[in-house]
């Protein structure tokens, strides 16, 4: 558009529904000439601008509407309508007016309508009142044009429009929202869609109550903007719909789904400032949503609303908006819902619920880059400031739970779940449910539940990679019936991290178990097996390991480490402690009838850090020499032998005259004022062993006590610490066992298979 | 020449300097590679000592039956460091306030397995030298023609805490041992003390229940009963 004016002329560009000065030519002659030429053109075209056409009649052959017959006049309902097909077309420039609320234009099935605006002559259809379109057409004065103030443009079954760079706007009249609309054919809407629409660079403003309707049929828009109607943007209750790189805004939601509502593609457009949400997908409605690239930046509901059953199977695609499930959400029998990396699912009421029926299908594919996020509405961290509340949180039971009713199937790869577990009306407390499904998790995480971060009645689950973490109110993972089977996990910082009650089977491998405030993992009353092996089980607050049970365990727990390398625990092994079985424990509790044995090893020294060694061992020749004497020397000897004899072995133990060049001393005391019989000193040049000949030690042991006490102080010699009850290494050798135990051999191993570990 | 010898006397101290250095690293540099050490507490190696036995003192009628004395005492200071058996010990005076086994009254000196030497740290696994201020239950051997000093066992029942407060008066140290359940626990072996043979043999059982007279037994008995209460 050019304004002209005594000083110049400027270039005006739209913006959206702004024009924006663009250049400025500031010659002053040239600006006299082409005011003087203004002038003159000017008044032509006011000449013309008075050519006004009134139709009132329907349409039934060819037309095109130009700005020299503009503006055209629309009286009453006008139809294009013919039976063989006809076209109605409409110049860049023109402004067509609707006289009055009866006022609309429809295109019947086989016609078309044309409109071909341009960007900078756009196509106006407006109100009769509207002053800024084509003058005062009204002859009233100056008017301007309100919602409602005419029906809508209807493009009926079988016919097809298409809007290109024009302007709808103070259009549906509607019988609810104003009294006096006809109440026949009203739509509320400025266009009402049953055939096929295109729209490029058009808007849709002001509208009685939708900026659009779609009843059937498809809308395929591009650049196209609607704004400021009293109800939703765009509601969809039949047929297709493509939206890209468009915007809705103003409105009450954006978008609406209802009734028979098809395929809708919403591609890189954005929704702002509308006062319910972006908007409202009725997925009971045999609708599909693609959604990618949409942005929602102010308003509250930055995100679609889902709510129903789905009918038809589909993909939730990511990099979109959020959905916002404020009700239910179900996966019934015979369909899958897949949802893409990226995608934000959010709860928005304590009652939110998504569920798979038995037979559904939930394929959640989040990556480790690109994860899948269920959280709480409130929850800022993962799609922004959704509830458009300001800086907000998730909060524990901020929502119900996925539940995975019996015989359901879901898939939750790399899926981050948080802030569910609402516990009243049904709720199970817990972030998932399965109650007879089958649950498959990858490298997902189950945090800030209510209760649980996983619960599981039946059914089975299957956990490769997961985190369960910070359920500080109850258990990571809580089972009462079905098969539970965790790899390379970490469950941490719950107030219980694994509880296995009533019935069922958890089975854990190579995964890490620790700083939960109360258990690692507990087992209690009814049939129940847990097996835990290759994990670390450490920092829980009452036991690594709880088993309430009173006879031999179903609770095997072998080869785990259990915690001792820090300072205060120094020397410790790394095994459980337990008061009887395992005193010397540096690692977490563990109750009674819990099968702890081998744990990982009991070294005395940590091998990842080369300042330590094993003592009394030549680290060159693998080899340790011992000297001196003793008066137990069959059962010292014989000592040698078991630790030399050891398959694993890869350092040998022989004897060296010269004190001088040994690697180990060993002496006898005879000493009635200190309790131990053996003792291991290390850190003297050389090492040293101590065997206590007073009466009421050695003195008075057996031959197998003694055999004990040697072999075990020549155990401490090449580097093992305290072990277990049934070792050599436990340091209690009253029921003198003279045989290396299972966990001696482990250890012996551990620290010597495949040479030496300590070689830097 | 007053500047010259100072000259001198600052270039030889340097040389004197780094020659120690030298000496203290590759010294320093042979302990490690000697591979003898086995922590590090705050800058201080550790070494971790470690015992056997042939007696079950997590059976605490053992336990008491091997203690000639058993009392709860509160650690003043150390008083001292000395070697035995090639291993470090250190030596703590200690306020008695209540007892179990035996009559101890005052001032005692514990001895405890573990201690400083040579700059290095010998402790039993787990164990921590005793803490002046605090007040601990100890089981402990003596033999007053072998030594004066009470011998705190090696094994870590024959050790435990009752208090880390250090500003308590005796009377509450005392209200504080009766109500710990360790307490009444040894209490109540002590009748069913089982004693070292060899310690029966040697003489060096003392204050063993049954040589106590059946008015002091009665004691025992009431004091098991009226902690029992608690």
């Amino acid at each position: 558009m050019v304004i002209y004016t005594p000083f110049g002329y400027y270039f005006l560009e739209k913006q959206g529904t702004m024009y924006t000065k663009q250049a400025k030519l500031s010659s002053q002659l040239l600006r006299a000439a082409v005011f003087l030429t203004a002038l003159l053109f000017s008044a032509i075209s006011f000449q013309f601008a008075d050519a006004t056409t009134t139709i009132s009649s329907n349409i039934v052959t060819n037309e095109t509407w130009t700005t020299a017959n503009h503006p055209y006049i629309i009286q009453g309902s006008i139809s294009i309508s013919s039976s063989t097909p006809i076209t109605v077309t409409v110049e860049p420039g023109v402004v067509v007016k609707f006289s009055s609320i009866s006022s609309s234009l429809s295109v019947s099935s086989g016609n078309t309508l044309d409109v071909q605006g341009t960007t900078g002559s756009p196509v106006y259809f407006t109100s009769y009142y509207d002053d800024s379109a084509g003058g005062d057409t009204d002859g009233g004065g100056a008017s301007s044009g309100s919602s409602g103030d005419w029906k809508h443009i209807q493009v009926n079954s079988g016919g097809t429009a298409s809007f290109t760079n024009a302007v709808i706007r103070y259009g549906g009249c509607y019988t609810g929202t104003f009294g006096s609309c006809p109440s026949s054919s009203s739509s509320g809407a400025n266009i009402r869609n049953n055939g096929t629409l295109n729209l490029y660079n058009a808007s849709s403003t002001d509208a009685g109550v939708y900026g659009m309707v779609q009843e059937a049929g498809t809308t395929t828009a591009e650049y196209f903007e609607i704004s400021d109607p009293s109800g939703y943007g765009f509601y969809i209750t039949g047929g297709d719909v493509s939206l890209a790189t468009s915007s809705i805004h103003d409105a009450s939601y954006g978008l609406y789904t209802n009734t028979a509502a098809g395929n809708i593609s919403i591609i890189d457009s954005t929704f702002y400032d509308n006062s319910s949400g972006a908007g409202f997908l009725n997925l009971g409605t045999g609708m599909t949503i693609t959604q990618t690239g949409n942005t929602s930046t102010s308003g509250v509901g930055r995100g679609f609303y889902a709510s129903g059953s789905i009918t038809t199977s589909q993909t939730w695609s990511g990099d979109g908006l959020p959905y916002i499930i404020s009700g239910n959400v179900t996966v019934p029998s015979g369909k899958k819902l897949t949802i893409d990396q990226g995608a934000i699912i959010k709860f928005s009421a304590n009652s939110a619920t998504f569920v798979v029926n038995g037979g559904g299908e939930l394929d959640v594919q989040g990556t480790a880059e690109s994860p899948v996020l269920f959280t709480s509405y409130k929850d800022d961290t993962a799609g922004g400031d959704t509830n458009g509340n300001g800086a907000s949180a998730g909060s524990s039971g901020d929502w119900k739970h996925v539940k995975l009713d019996s015989g359901a199937s879901t898939t939750l790869a790399y899926t981050g779940i948080n802030y569910g577990g609402y516990l009243s009306g049904g709720g199970s407390g817990a972030n998932i449910y399965n109650t007879g499904g089958t649950l498959n998790l990858e490298g997902s995480t189950s945090g800030n539940s209510y209760i649980y971060g996983i619960a599981q009645t039946s059914g089975t689950t299957t956990a490769t990679g997961i985190e369960i973490a910070n359920n500080t109110g109850g258990y990571g993972f809580y089972i009462t019936g079905g098969d539970v089977a965790i790899a390379s996990s970490t469950i941490h910082n719950n107030y219980t991290g694994l509880y296995l009650i009533t019935a069922g089977n958890l089975e854990i491998t190579a995964s890490n178990i620790y700083s939960n405030a109360h258990d690692g993992i507990r087992q209690s009353s009814g049939t129940v097996t847990t097996t835990v092996t290759d994990s670390a089980i450490y920092d829980n607050g009452d036991y690594g390991a709880y088993s309430s049970f009173f006879s031999p365990a179903t609770f095997i727990a072998e080869n785990n480490y259990w915690g001792a390398w820090i300072a205060a625990d120094l020397g410790k092994n790394t095994g459980p402690y337990h008061a009887t079985l395992n005193p010397n424990g540096g690692g977490d509790t563990i109750t009674s009838y819990i099968d702890f044995e081998p744990y990982t090893v009991a070294y005395l020294f940590d091998p990842a850090d080369s300042d330590y060694s094993p003592p009394a061992v030549n680290i060159d020749a693998l080899e340790m020499k011992w000297s001196s004497s003793t008066v137990y020397s069959t059962e010292w000897q014989n000592g040698i032998n078991v630790w030399n004899s050891s398959t694993t072995g890869a350092v040998s133990i022989s004897y060296i005259a010269s004190p001088a060049s040994a690697d180990l001393l060993v002496h006898d005391v005879d000493d009635p004022l200190v309790i131990w019989s053996g003792l291991w000193v290390p850190g003297e040049e050389p090492p040293h062993i101590l065997l206590n000949e007073d009466e009421n030690r050695l003195g008075s042991a057996s031959t197998e006590q003694i055999q004990c006490i040697t072999t075990h102080e020549l155990g401490h010699a090449v580097g093992l610490a305290h072990g277990v009850v049934d070792n050599i290494m436990y340091y209690d050798c009253t029921a003198g066992q003279v045989e290396p135990g299972t966990q001696d051999l482990h250890d012996h191993g551990y620290v010597w298979d495949n040479g030496y570990r300590w070689e830097n | 020449m007053h500047i010259l010898k100072k000259k001198i006397f600052m270039i030889v101290g340097f040389i004197v300097g780094v020659l120690t250095l030298g000496v203290f690293y590759t010294l320093n540099l042979n302990h490690n590679q000697s591979g003898v050490a086995t922590g590090v507490r705050g800058d201080t190696p550790v070494e971790v000592i470690a015992a056997s036995y042939v007696k079950n003192y997590n059976e605490d009628t053992i336990l008491v039956g091997e203690a000639q004395n058993i009392f709860v005492a509160k650690v003043i200071k150390k008083t001292g460091d000395l070697d035995r058996n090639k291993t470090p010990h250190s030596q703590f005076e200690a306020e008695v306030v209540y007892n179990i086994k035996g009559d101890l009254r005052g001032v005692v000196t514990v001895d405890q397995t573990g201690g400083l030497k040579n700059g290095t740290l010998y402790v039993f696994a787990g164990d921590e030298l005793l803490v002046p201020g605090s007040t601990y239950v100890f089981a402990t051997r003596h033999i007053e023609e072998l030594s004066p000093l009470y011998f705190i066992g090696s094994h870590p029942a024959f050790k435990g805490v009752i208090s880390e407060e250090s500003n308590l008066s005796n009377e509450q140290l005392v209200e504080l041992a009766k109500r710990n359940s360790r307490i009444l626990e040894l209490l109540v072996a002590y009748p069913n003390e089982v004693l070292g043979e060899g310690d029966v043999q040697q003489g060096y059982a003392r204050n063993s229940f049954q040589s106590l007279s059946d008015e002091q037994k009665q004691a025992v008995y009431d004091e098991i009963e009226a902690l029992s209460k608690n």
